[in-house]
């Protein structure tokens, strides 16, 4: 086998292995608690017809608002009043908190990840736009 | 936070993983060489000082004066030149575009923005 081939056969290795490592942190993720905790939330979030019902209201008025269609000041104050009744209700709350949860858990994961990789990984997880 | 021994140990595994590539050995290669230069390293952190400071007063509302631009521009010309750190950005580019790929990927199989919840506001 030649030089070139066998980096084509390295490379391709290390990229199944690196495919592999993040089917099984996946799997464990989709275990933890946190997870299980904030899928739990979204149903619950989904099953409430009062939040689904302002949710819509607020996608209406943003609609409204970025299209320049009717009262800008109307639509504002429709939105905060509408944002904090969602905000009061318990299963928004949960979700919140199941996210938060998530962020927490998440963050801690990819602390370990950057520092196995020698390199940070999320922080440098994007595409370089401008040079 | 504690992590469960599970998630742990799999994050490690692909922090392993990812450290072994070619394309992370290529960037660890070239940021060790730039560091290792005296004169390319201490251009790098000036210039990367000078932009972030530019860049938070411009946020900030703040006019900025043109001694302070010019520096800026000239200081751009020599890192967009110098080999060490043409080298370095290039890979640190590859890098970039690697990990927005392993990053996709656990977002797909997560059906959840890992890059949005992993880092901080």
């Amino acid at each position: 086998m030649s030089v070139e081939a066998m980096t084509v056969v390295a490379g391709s290795a290390q990229r199944v292995a690196v495919r592999q490592s993040v089917r099984s942190l996946v799997e464990t993720l989709r275990g933890s608690s946190e997870f299980q905790a904030l899928q739990e939330a979204v149903r619950a979030v989904n099953d409430d017809d009062v939040a689904q019902g302002l949710l819509r209201q607020i996608h209406t008025h943003r609609s409204a608002f970025q299209l320049g269609q009717g009262n800008q000041v109307d639509h504002v104050t429709a939105l905060r009043k509408l944002q904090a009744e969602l905000d009061e209700r318990a299963s928004v709350q949960a979700y919140q908190q199941a996210e938060q949860a998530v962020q927490t858990l998440f963050r801690a994961v990819d602390t370990v990840i950057s520092g196995a990789a020698g390199v940070g990984f999320a922080a440098n997880a994007k595409r370089s736009c401008c040079g | 936070m504690n992590l469960p021994k599970d998630v742990r140990q799999a994050a490690e595994e692909l922090g392993r993983s990812l450290s072994t590539s070619d394309t992370v050995q290529t960037y660890l290669a070239a940021q060790a060489q730039l560091e290792a230069d005296a004169d390319a390293s201490a251009l790098d952190n000036r210039f990367q000082a000078l932009y972030q400071d530019l860049l938070a007063r411009q946020r900030a509302g703040e006019d900025l004066p043109e001694k302070e631009l010019n520096e800026f521009y000239r200081l751009r010309e020599q890192v967009q030149t110098h080999p060490l750190i043409v080298e370095r950005d290039l890979a640190l580019g590859e890098l970039k575009a690697y990990f927005a790929d392993v990053a996709l990927e656990l977002s797909v199989q997560l059906q959840m923005d890992y890059l949005t919840l992993a880092q901080a506001a």
